[in-house]
């Protein structure tokens, strides 16, 4: 019976224990598995590897030394790039949330004719190439650009203001990029609030802003933490915005690390920048993931009624 | 209704971000759209004049054009590897129970967490390593491992929603299992397929970051000619090259869009 | 036009002319929602203290109704008044009402004490005294021993207790159910609506209370209010509403009955398909209701009026039998208790008793 067989069927039930003998099994599990090892794994431990590298060139990955981690973290410099970093995307996140929420909570709660426009213009600009939406910023706040163009106009400034190359054109730049990510993210979670409680609520004698106060930001708090994870990650890791859009004068660590690799050669103290950002950034997903478990087995909610 | 004041300025402030948000988010795309028909000589918005010369001279471009037959023929590619992979590891995710599944899991969607940059760099090393590095084939592996994520996680989404009781009457209607996949379950999978592929497709035709740092010597792909071109140079014929992008994205997005609906991947 | 029992519809702009003890005031409210007219012109009085219940079929308006009331929908036009005081215009968080939705809504990151004392913390009332009135009220309810559980750790009936005690904390001018049993299973809907009714008569509090189910309706309401396609059809007890329906929906929708279509002429009444009944009415086309108590088997021991018989169906329900039978072209039901052996089949002959006291006479232009 094609049903009890898992091994003739690919239409076996999900329950089934045999991994051992199931030769099906075998063939759907080891060519992913293979690959993502080989090249996932086995890379990002070559990068563990190379970062204690004693030499400075690249493919130099002999002998054992921290020359490279104490560089890092002991110059100044790269303090302040690391610091900067960090900075930038903090701001990236919370200014996104700030920004976003309002349009994720609103997606969750149109009607869905209206919904479908909106979220194409959210979900376009993931899906364009990177390079073209910072290109069409680099157009917007050129000196021949839109913002530009629109100021003179008015009679705002004189001249052409130099709008690009400074650390809030980068910010807004990475703002922009990220935004869909929290945008989505509050959504989803917004959506599965019942409607319901926010009546409930009003009922309550609750205005909109006690509502959202202490009703719906309590309960979209794991989707307001997803987001913000996600928006820090991705613009503390940003190389082609702060390049393109920062120039010299705003250095992050991604950019450092492509300056490391392609100009300057010395792949292991690039590997050691990308580890120390790889450890920030799993860092802080285990902890924001940790914080989430944490509140859900919390009396901390009681204690508004005593 | 007569609101409380911190409720009318909530309203206020919530009708001037959303359109605000929905502009900024549309900008960047719709500005290089309307200055890539300058008639003019340079990058300015409001661009001067109408024409598509600019066009010509990106058709005309070898460099261009390489780069974009390049792009086009590594994301077709990366989407097949990537589509049988991630289908392989999403129907033993689905439907099959094995010790550290979880873990399985976990690990396909991990590329996505790992910080793109440390991706490059690390895969530069080790393909450097397999002298594969500045070649076709390690370009095509590090896009197939950014791309799997988005597949494995479309396509168990799809399974997931998948009603098994439809292959348990088709095999009541004695159809062997073979028979059951072909004309059952791959066809009403087709809109998770599909969604997949062109997810990895516009991933992999827009991706520049892990492109830079694995490129090619030999040809590059359109998003690393951009940006190498952007680098020293500033004129319209970025403006053109990147509509093309646009076009190419939105069109394949468009599929997508009428064969399952936005909702279902977000 | 509704049809009103105690307590007239004021004229529109009007204060409410009614006597004092008016706690709901509905003034000739009408809501669309686009091309579908929900609620046409609709007026309704809430007296304190009772329990006023509307029931109709879904899409009739009633939960419309409670909406507006509870300001979670603005009318298109009319008004709302509560204590004599005119509320349309107020956002819902400035009306006091209280609600009990129908999946409950109670706030899952909050304990159940969090949750009855959220609406006293809104109003402003200082720690020491609501965690008095929390304690008072889940007194109540009976539910001290769960005050720190959280709602998903609570059962259907459970949360509905919450659901209450929540509402009732603030001590609203009116109560609002909206269809308060539909998630619960039949045992558990009869004892809860036997608690529930023991509980608003303590606490003496206006109720309006919203459902499709009769059975309900009957056994909990003071008034109900049988509403369809946007309009009340009758406003009164439920025992004038089952005895003495005003219109056909109104006994079609409540019970079961027979119905007869045709004319009134003086002294008789003659059906479309010919049986003749002796009638007093107004001359004129008439619809004749009867509920299937009033219908016996013919004996010697009960008098009425005697017809002959033939049975089409029958449907056990142990307690009862019901009986669908043909006479003189016309259907008519029974229901009446048969003792084992005793049932009637299929294409029996009989002869039937119609007792004309339970006989109801509808006008054919009030439809």
């Amino acid at each position: 019976m094609p049903v009890a067989d898992a091994t003739r069927s690919p239409v076996g039930a999900g329950g089934r224990a045999a991994a051992r003998s199931d030769p099906a099994l075998l063939l759907l599990l080891l060519p992913p598995l293979l690959f993502l090892l080989a090249f996932l794994v086995v890379p990002m431990a070559g990068l563990l590897r190379a970062s204690f590298s004693e030499g400075s060139r690249p493919y130099d990955v002999a002998g054992f030394s921290l020359q490279h981690y104490a560089r890092l973290l002991l110059d100044g410099y790269y303090l302040g790039v690391i610091g900067e970093t960090l900075l930038l995307g903090l701001a990236s996140a919370i200014i996104s949330l700030v920004v976003g929420f309002p349009v994720g909570y609103s997606l969750a709660r149109l009607a869905p004719a209206k919904r479908r426009l909106r979220l194409v213009i959210v979900i376009l600009p993931l899906t364009l190439s990177l390079v073209v939406v910072v290109f069409g910023w680099l157009v917007v706040l050129g000196r021949n650009g839109m913002l530009n163009s629109i100021m003179m106009s008015f009679n705002l400034v004189e001249r052409p203001q130099r709008l690009l190359f400074n650390r809030a054109a980068v910010l807004v730049v990475l703002i922009q990029q990220f935004l869909p990510f929290m945008i989505l993210s509050v959504m989803s979670v917004v959506t599965q609030i019942d409607p319901a409680l926010e009546q409930a609520s009003a009922n309550l004698r609750a205005n909109r802003f006690t509502t959202f106060r202490r009703v719906i930001i309590p309960l979209a708090m794991p989707g307001i933490l997803a987001g913000l994870t996600l928006v820090f990650i991705l613009s503390a890791s940003a190389f082609i915005t702060p390049r393109m859009v920062g120039g010299a004068r705003v250095q992050m660590l991604g950019s450092l690390i492509y300056e490391q690799v392609t100009s300057l050669l010395n792949w292991p103290l690039g590997s050691a920048m990308s580890f120390i950002l790889l450890v920030l950034t799993l860092l802080l997903t285990m902890g924001v993931n940790m914080a989430l478990a944490v509140r859900l087995t919390s009396t901390r909610a009681e204690q508004h009624a005593r | 209704m007569r609101d409380d004041a911190v409720d009318v300025a909530l309203k206020i402030a919530g009708s001037i971000v959303r359109p605000l948000v929905y502009t900024t988010l549309s900008l960047p795309a719709v500005i290089v759209v309307a200055s890539s028909f300058t008639a003019g000589d340079d990058l300015r918005f409001p661009p001067e004049g109408f024409s598509p010369r600019w066009y010509m001279a990106a058709f005309k471009s070898d460099m261009f054009m390489g780069s974009l037959w390049t792009s086009t023929k590594l994301a077709f590619v990366t989407m097949v590897l990537s589509l049988t992979l991630g289908m392989a590891a999403a129907f033993a995710i689905d439907r099959r129970s094995f010790p550290g599944k979880h873990a399985f899991r976990t690990l396909t969607l991990s590329p996505l967490i790992v910080p793109m940059v440390v991706l490059g760099l690390g895969l530069l090393q080790f393909l450097a390593w397999m002298r594969l590095n500045q070649s076709f084939l390690g370009l095509l592996i590090g896009h197939v491992l950014i791309t799997l994520p988005y597949v494995v996680r479309t396509l168990n989404a799809g399974m997931v929603l998948f009603d098994r009781t439809l292959e348990q009457a088709a095999m009541n209607l004695r159809a062997p299992p073979s028979k059951v996949f072909r004309r059952i379950t791959l066809p009403l999978l087709a809109p998770a397929f599909v969604s997949a592929g062109v997810f990895a497709f516009v991933t992999s035709f827009g991706n520049i970051t892990l492109s830079i740092f694995l490129g090619f010597a030999r040809a590059t792909t359109l998003p690393v000619q951009i940006f190498a071109y952007v680098e020293h140079n500033y004129d319209p014929v970025l403006a053109a090259v990147s509509t093309l992008v646009i076009v190419v994205t939105l069109g394949m997005i468009a599929i997508v869009e009428k064969l399952v609906g936005m909702e279902k991947v977000a | 036009m509704s049809i009103a029992q105690a307590g007239s519809a004021p004229a529109p702009g009007a204060l409410p002319a009614s006597p004092a003890d008016t706690v709901v005031s509905l003034c000739d409210v009408r809501k669309t929602f686009g091309d579908f007219v929900a609620l046409e012109k609709l007026s309704l009085d809430m007296r304190k203290g009772e329990l006023l219940c509307l029931l109709g079929p879904s899409g009739c308006g009633k939960t419309t109704t409670l909406r507006i009331i509870a300001g979670f929908l603005e009318a298109d036009s009319g008004h709302v008044f509560i204590n004599g005081q005119d509320v349309t215009a107020l956002p819902p968080y400035k009306r006091d009402t209280g609600m009990v939705f129908q999946s409950y809504a109670l706030f899952p990151h909050m304990t159940v004490a969090a949750n009855v004392a959220f609406g006293l913390e809104n109003l402003g009332i200082p720690r020491a005294e609501r965690n008095r009135q929390v304690d008072d009220v889940l007194t109540l309810v009976e539910l001290n021993d769960l005050t720190h559980r959280y709602p998903r750790e609570l059962s259907g009936g459970q949360q509905q207790r919450v659901a209450l005690a929540r509402a009732l904390a603030l001590r609203p001018a009116v109560l609002l159910l909206d269809e308060p049993f539909s998630n619960l299973d039949a045992q558990l809907r009869t004892r809860l609506r036997e608690e529930l009714r023991r509980l608003i008569d303590r606490v003496n509090i206006t109720t309006l209370f919203v459902t499709h189910d009769q059975e309900e309706a009957l056994m909990l309401s003071d008034r109900i209010a049988v509403m369809n396609r946007g309009r009340i059809e009758q406003i009164s007890t439920p025992e004038n509403i089952y005895e003495r329906p005003a219109t056909r929906f109104v006994a079609e929708f409540i019970g079961r009955c027979s119905i007869l279509e045709g004319r009134a002429n003086g002294g008789h009444f003659v059906s479309k398909a010919g049986l003749r009944l002796p009638i007093d009415a107004a001359p004129g086309d008439v619809t004749l209701i009867i509920r299937p108590e009033y219908i016996d088997v013919a004996s010697p021991a009960v008098t009425g009026i005697v017809a002959d018989a033939r049975v089409i169906a029958t449907s056990y329900f142990g307690a009862l039998t019901r009986i669908q039978l043909s006479v003189e072209g016309e259907s008519l039901m029974m229901e009446k208790h048969f003792s084992a052996g005793r049932k009637p089949k299929v294409g029996d002959a009989m002869q039937v008793v119609v007792d004309p006291k339970g006989i109801r006479v509808i006008p054919v232009s009030a439809y």
